[in-house]
């Protein structure tokens, strides 16, 4: 088990850096996909929320093969320039959504293993981060399309307040990943 | 936490992209919409012509090159050391796009023009960086011969701000002013107010502050004297004598919700010791255009077709 969230934990830190050379990630995110896929499939397939996970990591392995290419967190201006097509920041939020629900299940992946241990604490842990993550995320999705429309101080601040905090909703997640993989390797 | 609650989020998360994402898409323009300009300038080479104009802010396509008459140009720059290189400047920035500015060096005008005679134009061609052309409306911008004019009334002081021009004279010979004309027939009347002043205690001690305190304390002078002021309007006749040393103020303003941009002079008519006598007044306009003025000039340009 200390294996499979090994993997988790390396999978989800790949997809969340991108180091962009020239138009090239070159930590791409169809690995970390791989990788989050493999430590899934390690584990006992018994519950609902692994079979699903294991399918949408692995579909989001090829999804995600075209955002090697681009840069993901310029909400696709960067793509648009690169390859011309207007279809891009639709594809970058698919994506982004999809990834959004592939953590969901593994969230819910954890909090099924803490349960079955019997470890209130970690159950506790897992949870508060999945409500953080998840209403975090979602307030971000709802409300970043809106600076489309909107400019302004105001709304430059909040974007960079929510992009600070996602950012910290992804290191809480990771964070607990580690946590599962120390608690299970003894 | 419910999975009902993870896809009620994605499903308004949705509905937020797209929703905000056709309204974007409502609020592109076609191409560049090329403001209003009334410009006079001489042909002895030294001026820039500013044209300003929208675009989509996050539009690749930029305005590349524009053709008046018989010259194309390049954006103007200062460092302008790979001609054709450079991306006009953003001005302004609005909600869906920004205000730039291409600037002509007028010597660049003048040197491909075939004909050197004073000419006129209020169209001009635009190439933008993909290919593609098309025609914009630009106002009216007038290039004058040289000529020197016999010098009545000599400039002492001026400031002008985005909203106003302010400048003072003094009368180098005696002249009765009558009347005042604005170029580009009515079009720029409908841009600028004109007043004068002749109240000679109130200008002398505007002269005599300004060595003190400098030009930001006759402004402030200036609008508690608002009463001594005249309004002249272009033509209706008036008088206004001036004696030889006679101070004299003149101050064009903005009317306001224009949204033109001017850089042009009125003329002054009188008579100077019997005969017939023109000052010019430079006047420039900047107006500070807010979203409503945008909006206001893309409904009557038209947003992008799709």
């Amino acid at each position: 088990m200390r294996e499979s969230f090994h993997k988790m934990f390396w999978g989800f830190l790949l997809i969340l850096i991108e180091i962009h050379i020239v138009a090239l990630d070159i930590l791409p995110d169809p690995a970390g996909y791989y990788l989050v896929f493999s430590g899934i499939v390690m584990l006992k397939k018994d519950s609902p929320a692994v079979a699903k996970a294991k399918y949408l990591a692995l579909g989001l392995v090829f999804l995600s093969i075209p955002a090697v290419f681009i840069q993901q967190n310029s909400m696709g201006s960067t793509a648009e320039k690169v390859f011309d097509l207007s279809f891009w920041p639709i594809y970058t939020q698919v994506i982004a959504i999809l990834k959004l629900i592939l953590v969901f299940y593994v969230f819910n992946i954890l909090l099924d293993i803490a349960r079955r241990k019997g470890d209130q604490q970690l159950c506790a842990s897992a949870r508060h981060r999945l409500i953080a993550y998840m209403a975090v995320m979602l307030i971000l999705n709802i409300t970043l399309p809106f600076t489309m429309n909107f400019i302004g101080t105001l709304v430059t601040a909040y974007t960079v307040l929510f992009l600070l905090l996602s950012l910290l909703a992804e290191i809480m997640f990771l964070l607990l990943l580690r946590k599962y993989r120390k608690i299970f390797s003894s | 936490m419910k999975e009902r609650w993870l896809w009620a989020g994605i499903i308004i998360s949705s509905a937020s992209w797209i929703g905000n994402s056709f309204y974007y898409q409502s609020k592109q323009i076609e191409h560049p919409i090329f403001l209003e300009h009334f410009y006079e300038a001489s042909d002895d080479g030294k001026q820039y012509l500013k044209f300003y104009y929208l675009a989509n802010r996050n539009d690749k396509e930029d305005v590349q090159s524009v053709r008046i008459k018989d010259a194309v140009l390049f954006p103007y720059s200062r460092d302008d050391f790979m001609s054709g290189e450079n991306t006009p400047p953003v001005e302004q920035v609005y909600t869906h796009q920004d205000l730039k500015v291409f600037t002509v060096s007028l010597e660049d005008l003048l040197s491909q023009m075939n004909n050197k005679e004073a000419f006129s134009f209020n169209k001009i061609k635009v190439a933008m960086n993909n290919g593609q052309t098309f025609t914009a409306d630009i106002g009216e911008v007038t290039i004058n011969k040289t000529y020197k004019e016999g010098k009545i009334l000599e400039q002492q002081i001026a400031s002008s701000d985005n909203l106003s021009d302010i400048a003072i004279y003094q009368a180098l010979k005696p002249i009765t002013l009558t009347s005042i004309s604005l170029p580009f027939d009515k079009e720029t009347e409908r841009l600028v107010s004109v007043k004068a002043n002749t109240n000679q205690k109130a200008l002398v001690q505007i002269k005599n502050n300004l060595s003190g305190d400098g030009p930001s304390s006759w402004l402030k002078h200036n609008e508690k004297n608002d009463d001594g002021f005249q309004l002249i309007a272009p033509h209706k006749k008036f008088s206004i004598r001036l004696k030889k040393k006679d101070w004299f103020e003149i101050v064009a303003k903005s009317k306001p919700n224009t949204a033109a941009f001017g850089e042009f002079s009125i003329k002054l008519h009188g008579t100077s010791q019997g005969k017939p006598a023109v000052s010019n007044v430079w006047v420039t306009l900047k107006p500070v255009l807010s979203q409503n003025d945008i909006d206001r000039i893309i409904s009557k340009n038209g947003v992008r077709e799709k």
